[in-house]
């Protein structure tokens, strides 16, 4: 299901977002700096850094279905990713470097696009702390603007 | 409710993000290129591509949308509530014209039509930090 | 203890900053109004267009930092827009087209409402990538920068008509704010009405020349009117003034062999020789009656003398230029009738059409002179009306030739023969 096509939009400049529900299931926007593959093809990992994420990560308790947003700031390519969280645990100090590695992709591009300073203050971004998200994938959309839009892949 | 701050965030230089949930609590994250400003209490989306998003607010109501700051680049999360489908008035032709005019620079504006416009109003205004 | 009365002052410091902050905020609020207006002042008070145009741009720019602007005015009876201006860019541009409904300018256009855009660059990749399949067209060529991410355009309306659209763009993401919106909105509706009133009055300048061909000036001042737009029917006036009354001798055998175009173009080209010499010395042409002039000399007689005069040198110049061109041109000969007289002058008509006009036996008279110099084979035939007020100089060489009856006029008319 996670095909190598969708794992590289995980390596490449992109926007990533979940969306979830809080404790009276309400929807909640959420933006996550990393979305790594697994040995499982339908499984991600989610990486969620503690500025943005701690209060999602107590929701999910409640309602743990998830929709991921991975879209490309590069030509826009996006896709929708809807699962249910299966295991949450806190990032051990490799697993920060990861992330901090993929974050650093982004915020390099961005300071190429949008000039030093505000990749610089991009940069500056990087976590100290965070959670990590297994979520089993259940099914995937092409949210790509154009014909493909809104067609499940998976 | 929304602050005058806010409001540059919401002329759509740069697209935002709304998170919508079915009936069955599994929430929908997309993108969607312009958030509009109605009132003080209200902001409206278009319903035009987002099929998934419209029938969600339909069904369940709440959405949570996220604009960025096109100058600071901070982000803005709405907590907001669908109260009404408006299918013309000044408001449906406003977001219509934007549509439009857009459109017409590649000559598509007949293809581009807006079937109406879904105004939600905001519950809360949540800044946070740059991201 | 001290820590608590530093923490006050900076506390009271803090506050006056805000103070300070609120102040400047109230003072550049209460500039901006005053720029507005004072932009409002200096445009509405222009009535050159170019003026307005180009000073509205300049300061707008200068004052709110709109870099890039055009004006694209309506053409008329056509659903399309054209640029009359623009400032700060490379290539003007001026005389683009843009139809209703085309780009950001022509929805405007289509709509009548402001409209501020932002994010234009994604937007615009994003409807394409919708429709990469559908081939399409490629974009047409509009006015305006290349990667232009913001727009506002303002519709210039006149009593709910749009007259044009003024636009303001930038490659900037989210360059103009509700403010801007507003500025704009301000600035633009004393632009409408300036570049409207500018319209009118440029239009009307050119209807009051066209007027005066047909009516002359010198007819609303002798009726005590400033303007055509006062006269009336029945507006009249009655004094003792000189009329000139000069004809084409044998004109109709000369016509006889020229296409109507061709004797249109000569007489036209005929009178542009003769008749200088009438407003020159004073005088003006009441009407023309086909090769006919008949002129009105409000001042002295001999005005109407010296006017004659010139006109029969005039003549021979034609004549020259004339034969140069074809050779088998036969020299044309005028006779002059010049005769001074109580008239009235006054407006005549019915319904639409209304005209200017002389009522007088002098004028009678005139005409009566004017047709006798072909048998006295001379070129100016004057009356002892005229004659008598001439000094020695003006008279110059003068010959009595005895007195004519005219029809209709009890006594006879002593006339002389003036030299040319």
């Amino acid at each position: 299901m996670i095909t190598d096509e969708l794992k590289k939009q995980f390596e490449i400049p992109g926007s990533f977002a979940i969306g979830t529900t809080d404790l009276h299931k309400n929807p909640r926007f959420t933006r996550i700096p990393a979305i790594f593959a697994t040995e499982n093809e339908d499984e991600i990992i989610l990486m969620v850094s503690e500025i943005n994420g701690l209060k999602a990560i107590d929701q999910l308790k409640v309602n743990p279905k998830i929709a991921v947003s991975c879209n490309s700031q590069l030509d826009d390519t996006t896709y929708q990713f809807k699962g249910i969280v299966t295991a949450v645990a806190e990032l051990n100090a490799s697993e920060i470097e990861a992330m901090n590695t993929r974050k650093s992709i982004t915020a390099k591009w961005a300071g190429e696009m949008m000039g030093p300073d505000f990749g610089v203050s991009y940069g500056k971004m990087m976590s100290e702390n965070g959670w990590k998200l297994n979520v089993k994938v259940l099914e995937i959309y092409n949210q790509t603007p154009g014909k493909m839009a809104g067609k499940r892949i998976s | 409710m929304i602050p005058d701050s806010l409001k540059n965030s919401l002329d759509g230089a740069i697209p935002s993000m709304i998170v919508s949930v079915d009936e069955n609590d599994m929430p929908n994250v997309t993108i969607v290129s312009q958030v509009f400003y109605v009132d003080e209490n209200h902001v409206a989306i278009s319903n035009q591509f987002l099929s998934k998003t419209i029938r969600n607010l339909t069904a369940t109501k709440r959405a949570a949308i996220q604009l960025i700051d096109p100058i600071e680049i901070f982000m803005w999360i709405l907590q907001v509530e669908f109260i009404r489908e408006e299918k013309e008035g000044s408001l449906f032709d406003d977001m219509n014209m934007q549509l439009e005019a857009i459109a017409s620079m590649t000559g598509m504006q007949d293809v581009f039509k807006l079937k109406s416009a879904f105004v939600c109003r905001v519950h809360s205004v949540e800044k946070l930090p740059k991201a | 203890m001290q820590s608590d009365s530093d923490s006050i002052k900076q506390h009271i410091s803090e506050n006056e900053t805000i103070i300070q902050k609120l102040n400047e905020q109230l003072e550049r609020r209460t500039n901006e109004i005053k720029i507005i207006q004072s932009i409002s002042d200096e445009i509405i008070n222009s009535l050159d267009p170019e003026s307005i145009f180009n000073r509205s741009m300049q300061l707008l720019d200068e004052v709110f930092g709109f870099h890039h602007s055009h004006i694209l005015l309506k053409k008329e009876n056509e659903d399309v827009l054209y640029v009359v201006a623009c400032h700060g860019y490379e290539n003007s541009g001026l005389g683009a087209e843009v139809k209703y409904g085309e780009g950001i300018l022509g929805t405007v256009a289509r709509h009548k409402k402001i409209m501020r855009v932002s994010g234009i660059q994604s937007k615009l990749r994003i409807v394409k990538m919708m429709t990469a399949d559908e081939s399409k067209s490629e974009s047409k060529k509009l006015p305006g920068l290349p990667k232009v991410d913001s727009q506002m355009v303002i519709p210039l309306v006149v009593d709910q008509r749009l007259i044009g659209v003024y636009s303001v763009e930038s490659e900037d993401i989210g360059a103009f704010k509700a403010i801007d919106e507003l500025i704009l909105k301000l600035v633009g509706s004393q632009i409408a009405t300036a570049i409207e009133n500018a319209m009118l009055f440029k239009k009307q300048e050119r209807l009051v020349e066209a007027y005066r061909r047909f009516v002359p000036e010198e007819l609303h001042e002798m009726l005590g009117k400033e303007s055509i737009l006062d006269i009336k029917r029945g507006d009249q006036v009655q004094g003792e003034y000189t009329i000139l009354f000069s004809d084409i001798r044998g004109f109709t055998s000369i016509s006889e062999q020229m296409t109507p175009q061709q004797n249109f173009d000569f007489i036209n080209e005929y009178l542009g020789f003769i008749v200088p010499a009438i407003k020159k010395n004073g005088g003006f042409v009441d009407k023309y009656i086909g090769d006919a002039i008949m002129a009105i000399f409000p001042n002295k007689p001999a005005d109407a003398v010296r006017a004659a005069r010139e006109m029969t040198k005039n003549l021979a110049e034609f004549n020259r230029v004339i034969q140069s061109r074809s050779e088998n041109f036969t020299q044309i000969k005028s006779g002059i009738g010049i005769h001074t007289g109580t008239i009235m002058a006054g407006i005549i008509g019915a319904d639409e059409r209304f005209e200017g006009t002389v009522i007088s036996d002098a004028v009678n008279i005139a005409s009566r002179l004017e047709s006798l110099t072909k048998e006295m084979s001379c070129a100016i035939i004057a009356s002892d009306a005229v004659v008598r007020t001439l000094s020695a100089e003006e008279r110059g060489n003068c010959s009595e030739l005895g007195d004519v009856n005219v029809k209709g006029k009890k006594n006879s008319v002593r006339i002389y023969k003036l030299d040319d």
